[in-house]
C-alpha cells in the first residue's frame, strides 16, 4: 500500500465524520475498544465495555455509527438471522447504583445489525453471562449479580421476537444443592406430547433443568447427576439432542447420562416425563457426537485414549483404543483408499496429538476398530479446519508454523509451510481460501484450497486478527494495533497490496465531529 | 383307601401306534447315539426312533443313570399390568418402572428387599425383606406408589398369589436359601383387600403354596403333608395366627418326604410321589383320606400279560423288570396325571381321583424308548417325553393326550429339559452340554455342537427342530420367556467369566434368532402383556432393564433408577 493511498483512507474516514451522526452523549471519551471486533454484514463491530458504546464501522467506506448502550457492556455474540446475515447480540450487565448515579441499571440484551440497532430487551436484575441457541433464536442470560441477587434467576430471550411483557421471561430455576446454572442447551425442535417443541436444558454442579421452551409457565424437570453422599462431582459440559433423547456428558464420571423423554402422567407439571440411563465410558469422555447407522442410533465418546461406542437403546458400550488422546472429530462422507464407496467417516484428532485417526461410522457395532487408520504427523495438532467440499482437512500445527492438508479420501497429507510461525488461521469457506497469520510479521500468507496456490501481501503495520467480513463486497480485515482504529482490508479473491485498502482513525470518529462542532 | 386292584385299558390309539411300532423295528428307528450316524427318516409313526438307547433303548438296570429332572416353564414371571418392580436390598429401595412410558418412581421398601413378586395382572407387588420379618406392600397408579408394610413372624423369601389377586400366602423356602430368623413351619397368608397379615404354623419346611381355582382354600406344602387354611373363614375371623396341621401324605412318618406335590385346580386333591417308590398318593384335602397307587400291580394283570389281547394286538405290556416311577405330571386341569415308567418305557395315564378307584388306566407304550420325564402343555392336549439320564440320545417324543399318538422328534443334543407353549404349538428344548472344549482345534462339527450349549425350538406339528448353539447355557428358571401370544420367545444368556450378557429373540413363526448384545449381565426376562414388551433386568450399579417391544422390535433401556426416582417434576 503506498503512501497515497493510506491518505487517501485517512482522508476518507476523516470527511465522514462530518455526516456521522453520533448518537455521543456531551464530553464523551474516545472510543477505546475492548477487544478485537466481530465482523457483521459490511462491517466491523467493536465494543468499548468501560463506556458501554458499540461501534459499527462500515468496511465499504468506513462510515461509522456508534451507539451507546446500557451501563455493563460485558459480551458480544453472534447470531444468524435466516441462514444470510449475522446480528450481534450484546449483554449489558447493568449498574449499582453510585453517587453519580442513584439509580440501579438492570441488565440488558441488546441486538444489533450492520444498520445499528434492531432490538433492547431490558431484564430484570443484573446479569453477568449471556449464551445463545444454536439457531441464534434464543438468548440465555444468567450470572445474577448485585448487592443482594437471587443466583438461581435466569432470562430466556427470544431474539426472533420483539421485546413484550413475557420477552424476555425470568425465571428462577430450581437448586438441588444451593448450585447456581452454568450455562444451558436449547434444543432442536423434538417430539414432544405429539407436537415439535424445543427444550432448555440448564446446566448446575451436579443436575440439570429441563424447561419446555413453549410452555416456560410450566415448572421445570430436575435432573440429578449424582447420588447424595457421591464423592465425585459432576459440572455438565455438553448436551447433545437425538429423537427423544438427551445426552449430557459431566465432567467427574465414567458415563455418560441420558435423558429419555416420555409421556407424563397425568397431574405432574410437564406434559412428558423423563427417566435416566447411563452409558458407560471407559474413561471420563471429552466429546460425545451422535451417529445415526444402519443399527440405529449410537453415541460415539472420545475418552482419553479411547472411543467408546454407545447404543443407546440397550446400553452396550463397545470400546477400541486409540493412538493417541483424540477430543473431537471432524464427520464426512467419503470414500477411502480400500473402500470405493461412500460412506459415513470421521477424522479423530485432539488438541496436542501427533496422530489423527481415520474411522469408519457405519457398522460401528462391528467394525470401529477394523476401521482405524491412524495417520503419524510428527507434529502437535492445534487446531482443525475442515474443507469438506474439497474432500480436505487443514491441520494447523501453530508451534512448527506448519499445515497438513489431508485428503480424505486418499489420506495423504500435504505439508505446508509458513515462515516464522503461525498463529492464527483463518478459512474463508465461500472463497477456499486460508489465511494465515503471525503478529510478529507485516504480512499475511494465503493458500488456495482448490490448486494450493500460495501468495503474500506485506502489510504495512503487524497483523493483530483477521476476519472475513461477507457482504456486497466481501473482504479481509487486518487488523492493527493504534489508538484511533486501524485495519486493512483485502479482495479475498484477488489479494494484493495494490488493491488493499486501509480505515484508520474511526476510533476517534466522533470525537473529532464534536471537538470540530 | 389303598387299591390292590388294577385295571388297565389300552386305548385304540395306543393299540394303533403298539403296531406300528412292532411294523418298525425300534432298533431301526433309533436315533444314533453316534452323532455321526446317519439319522432315521423321521417317519411320524417311529416311536421306536427318537428314544433309544445306551442303546437306545429302554434300560433294564439298576445302575442307569439317574433322571434329571429340571422343572422349566413357559409361564413368564408374575408382572404387573404396566410396572415393573425392581428391588435394591442394598439401598432398601424398590424401583418402579412404567413399562409404557418407562417413567421410574423408587420407594424404601423395608431394610434389605430382596423378592418382589407381583399380583398377576395388577400394578400391585409384594416385597419381602431378607433381614427383617415383614412385607412391604406396594400399590402403583398413575404413576404413583403407595406403599404399606406389615409385620410377619419370620422371614419369608416366598410368595404366592391365589387367582383373584387377593391373598397371598410368604414363606421361607429352606431349598432356595437359608436366613437366620427364618422359621421351620412358619407362613402368612396376606390379605391384601384389607392389609392384613396372619401367621401360620405348618408342617416342617415348607417348600410350595397354591391355592385352589376359586381362591377359597390355601395349601402349603411342606415336608410333613399339606396344610390348608380356609381362607373364606379367615377373611370373617380377626385372629392374628393359626395352626395349619398338616395332613400327611403317607401313613409311615418315617418315609422320606413326598416328591412332585401337587395340589388340583379344584382344591380337592394332592397328588404326590416319593422317589424310589413306585406307589403314587392322592390325598383327599377334604375328607383328609389318603389313596395309593401301587404302579407295580400292572406288572400283575393278565391282560397285561404275554398272550393276552393286549399283546396279540402287538400292545405294550409291563416287563418283569423293577418299576421306576421317575416323573409324576399333573394335567393343567387336574383331570389325569402322568407317571412316567422309565425302567418300562412307558407312561401311565392316570385320570383323577377315579385312576385311584376303579377308573381304568391307560398305558401309552413308548415303544422301546428311553423316557424318564414328562412335560404337559398348558393346554393339557400334548406332552413330550424324554429322557436326560444318557447324553447320546438326542430326540424326544410328543404324545398327543387326546389319541395317544406319538411324533418322535429329532434333535441335535441331549435334551436337559422341555417346556411347552400354552396351545401346545411350539416347543422349547434345553440341551446338555458335554465335557470338552467346544472350540477345540481339530474336533467335528457334531462334536462341537456337543460341548456347546445350546436350545432348539420345535415345531409340534410338524416335528421340526431346529437347533441354537449358545456360547453358554440358558437357565430353567427365568432364562427364557415366551409371549402371551406365542409368537416369540426370548432368552437370556449370561457368562460373567466369558462377558457373555446377550437377549436373544427367536420368531417363532419363522424360527428367525436375533441376538442384542447387553450392557450388564442379565438377571431376570418378564413378560408386560399390556404393552407388548418383554423386559430384561440387569446386574448394573443403579439398576438397570431393557425393554423390547416385540411387535415392533425397538428396544429402550432405563437405568440409574435412584438417579431418575430422585428426578423432580
Amino acid at each position: 500500500m503506498n503512501k497515497l493511498g493510506r491518505y487517501r483512507t485517512w482522508g476518507l474516514a476523516w470527511s465522514l465524520c462530518a455526516a456521522v451522526a453520533c448518537d455521543r452523549a456531551e464530553g464523551a471519551e474516545p472510543f477505546d475498544p475492548s477487544g478485537p471486533p466481530s465482523a457483521l454484514e459490511g462491517s466491523l463491530l467493536y465494543v468499548d465495555e468501560q463506556q458501554s458504546q458499540a461501534l459499527l464501522v462500515d468496511v465499504s467506506d468506513g462510515h461509522t455509527t456508534r451507539l451507546q448502550l446500557q451501563d455493563g457492556l460485558s459480551e458480544v455474540l453472534l447470531r444468524p438471522v435466516d441462514g444470510e446475515s449475522t446480528q450481534a447480540v450484546l449483554l449489558s450487565t447493568g449498574r449499582a447504583p453510585d453517587e453519580d448515579n442513584a439509580q440501579a441499571v438492570d441488565a440488558h440484551v441488546t441486538l444489533l445489525d450492520h444498520t445499528g440497532l434492531v432490538a433492547e430487551y431490558p431484564l430484570s436484575g443484573r446479569a453477568t453471562s449471556l449464551q445463545l441457541s444454536g439457531d441464534g433464536q434464543y438468548a440465555f442470560v444468567h450470572g445474577s449479580t448485585g448487592t443482594v441477587s437471587v443466583g438461581n434467576r435466569v432470562s430466556i430471550v427470544d431474539l426472533s421476537a420483539a421485546p413484550s411483557e413475557d420477552n424476555p421471561r425470568a425465571l428462577q430455576i430450581r437448586s438441588l444443592q444451593n448450585e447456581q446454572p452454568l450455562g444451558a442447551v436449547f434444543s432442536p425442535p423434538m417430539d414432544i406430547a405429539g407436537g415439535q417443541r424445543r427444550l432448555l436444558t440448564v446446566l448446575s454442579r451436579n443436575h440439570v433443568n429441563v424447561l419446555d421452551l413453549s410452555h416456560l409457565e410450566r415448572e421445570e424437570i430436575t435432573v440429578p447427576l449424582t447420588l447424595p453422599g457421591d464423592a465425585q462431582e459432576r459440572i455438565p459440559q455438553q448436551v447433545l439432542f437425538e429423537g427423544r433423547n438427551l445426552y449430557v456428558r459431566s465432567s467427574g464420571g465414567n458415563s455418560v447420562t441420558v435423558l429419555q423423554l416420555n409421556d407424563s402422567e397425568a397431574g405432574t407439571a410437564q406434559d412428558f416425563g423423563i427417566s435416566v440411563v447411563e452409558l458407560s465410558t471407559s474413561t471420563v469422555p471429552t466429546s460425545i457426537t451422535l451417529l445415526q447407522t444402519l443399527d440405529g442410533p449410537r453415541l460415539l465418546a472420545l475418552s482419553g485414549r479411547f472411543a467408546d461406542v454407545m447404543d443407546p437403546t440397550t446400553g452396550s458400550t463397545t470400546s477400541v483404543p486409540l493412538a493417541d488422546p483424540y477430543q473431537d472429530l471432524v464427520r464426512f462422507e467419503g470414500t477411502s483408499p480400500s473402500d470405493p464407496e461412500t460412506r459415513a467417516r470421521a477424522l479423530l484428532w485432539g488438541d496436542g496429538a501427533n496422530s489423527v485417526t481415520f474411522v469408519d461410522l457405519e457398522n460401528v457395532d462391528a467394525r470401529l476398530e477394523r476401521s482405524l487408520e491412524v495417520v503419524q504427523l510428527g507434529r502437535r495438532v492445534d487446531q482443525v479446519l475442515p474443507l469438506l467440499a474439497r474432500g480436505r482437512v487443514a491441520l494447523v500445527h501453530a508451534s512448527d508454523a506448519q499445515l497438513s492438508v489431508v485428503e480424505l479420501a486418499d489420506r495423504t497429507v500435504t505439508p505446508v509451510n509458513a515462515q516464522q510461525g503461525l498463529n492464527s488461521a483463518l478459512l474463508d469457506g465461500a472463497r477456499e481460501r486460508l489465511w494465515l497469520l503471525n503478529p510478529g510479521i507485516k504480512r499475511l500468507g494465503h493458500l488456495g484450497l482448490g490448486e494450493f496456490d500460495t501468495g503474500e501481501v506485506l502489510l504495512d503495520a503487524n497483523p493483530t486478527g483477521l476476519f472475513v467480513v461477507d457482504g456486497a463486497e466481501p473482504v479481509i480485515a487486518v487488523t492493527h494495533r493504534g489508538e484511533a482504529g486501524y485495519v486493512t482490508l483485502l479482495n479475498p479473491a484477488e489479494p494484493s497490496r495494490a488493491t488493499a485498502r486501509s480505515l484508520r482513525g474511526f476510533f476517534w470518529d466522533g470525537l473529532l465531529d464534536e471537538e470540530a462542532l | 383307601m389303598q387299591h390292590s386292584v388294577r385295571r388297565l385299558l389300552l386305548t385304540s390309539a395306543a393299540l394303533v401306534l403298539a403296531i406300528a411300532c412292532s411294523d418298525d423295528d425300534a432298533s431301526d428307528g433309533v436315533f444314533a447315539s453316534d452323532t455321526n450316524a446317519e439319522p432315521p427318516s423321521g417317519d411320524r409313526a417311529d416311536p421306536g426312533g427318537p428314544g433309544a438307547g445306551a442303546d437306545g433303548m429302554a434300560p433294564d438296570s439298576d445302575e442307569d443313570p439317574d433322571e434329571v429332572e429340571e422343572e422349566i416353564a413357559f409361564e413368564p414371571p408374575a408382572v404387573g399390568e404396566r410396572s415393573v418392580y425392581v428391588a435394591n436390598p442394598a439401598t432398601g429401595q424398590v424401583a418402579i418402572v412404567d413399562a409404557a412410558s418407562f417413567a421410574i418412581d423408587s420407594v424404601a421398601a423395608g431394610v434389605s428387599p430382596e423378592y418382589v413378586a407381583t399380583v398377576p395382572g395388577s400394578d400391585v407387588a409384594v416385597v419381602l425383606d431378607g433381614q427383617a420379618p415383614f412385607v412391604t406392600v406396594l400399590r402403583s397408579a398413575q404413576g404413583q406408589t403407595r406403599v404399606s408394610t406389615l409385620d410377619l413372624d419370620a422371614v419369608a423369601n416366598r410368595v404366592r398369589f391365589s387367582p383373584d389377586g387377593r391373598w397371598a400366602v410368604a414363606f421361607h423356602d429352606a431349598s432356595s436359601g437359608d436366613a437366620a430368623q427364618a422359621g421351620f413351619h412358619d407362613a402368612s397368608v396376606i390379605d391384601l383387600e384389607t392389609d392384613r397379615a396372619v401367621h401360620i404354623t405348618t408342617g416342617f419346611r415348607p417348600s410350595g403354596a397354591q391355592f385352589n381355582a376359586d381362591s377359597t382354600r390355601a395349601f402349603v406344602i411342606t415336608e410333613d403333608g399339606v396344610s390348608i387354611i380356609e381362607l373364606d373363614a379367615l377373611a370373617d375371623s380377626e385372629a392374628t395366627a393359626l395352626f395349619a396341621a398338616p395332613i400327611a401324605l403317607s401313613a409311615d412318618p418315617g418315609e422320606a418326604a413326598a416328591v412332585d406335590v401337587s395340589i388340583t385346580p379344584d382344591g380337592r386333591h394332592a397328588l404326590a410321589r416319593r422317589p424310589g417308590d413306585s406307589e403314587l398318593r392322592l390325598l383327599d384335602l377334604d375328607s383328609q383320606q389318603l389313596h395309593t397307587l401301587d404302579l407295580t400291580t400292572l406288572q400283575e394283570q393278565p391282560e397285561m400279560s404275554p398272550g393276552d389281547a393286549g399283546a396279540d394286538a402287538g400292545g405294550p405290556r409291563l416287563g418283569p423288570a423293577d418299576l421306576d416311577v421317575s416323573d409324576l405330571d399333573l394335567a393343567p386341569d387336574g383331570s389325569f396325571a402322568l407317571a412316567v415308567l422309565r425302567s418300562h418305557s412307558a407312561i401311565v395315564r392316570i385320570p383323577l381321583p377315579g385312576g385311584f378307584e376303579d377308573e381304568p388306566l391307560e398305558l401309552i407304550d413308548m415303544g422301546g424308548q428311553l423316557v424318564g420325564s414328562a412335560t404337559i402343555a398348558p393346554n393339557g392336549k400334548l406332552a413330550a417325553a424324554f429322557t436326560t439320564a444318557v447324553v447320546e440320545l438326542e430326540a424326544m417324543t410328543l404324545i398327543d393326550l387326546d389319541d395317544h399318538g406319538l411324533t418322535p422328534v429329532r434333535l441335535r443334543k441331549a435334551v436337559r429339559a422341555v417346556a411347552l407353549s400354552a396351545d401346545g404349538s411350539r416347543a422349547l428344548v434345553l440341551h446338555q452340554q458335554r465335557e470338552g472344549n467346544p472350540s477345540e482345534p481339530g474336533i467335528d462339527e457334531d462334536t462341537r455342537i456337543d460341548r456347546s450349549a445350546g436350545y432348539s425350538l420345535v415345531d409340534t406339528s410338524s416335528a421340526f427342530a431346529k437347533l441354537q448353539v449358545t456360547p453358554t447355557p440358558v437357565s430353567g428358571q427365568g432364562g427364557f420367556v415366551i409371549t402371551p401370544d406365542a409368537s416369540h420367545l426370548f432368552v437370556i444368556l449370561r457368562n460373567d467369566e466369558r462377558d457373555i450378557r446377550q437377549l436373544q429373540t427367536a420368531e417363532l413363526d419363522t424360527f428367525r434368532i436375533t441376538e442384542l448384545s447387553l450392557s450388564d449381565p442379565p438377571v431376570s426376562l418378564g413378560v408386560v402383556p399390556s404393552v407388548s414388551r418383554v423386559f430384561v433386568g440387569q446386574e448394573a450399579a443403579g439398576g438397570r432393564i431393557t425393554f423390547v417391544d416385540w411387535t415392533t422390535g425397538q428396544t429402550q433401556t432405563v437405568s440409574a433408577f435412584e438417579l431418575s426416582s430422585r428426578i423432580r417434576e
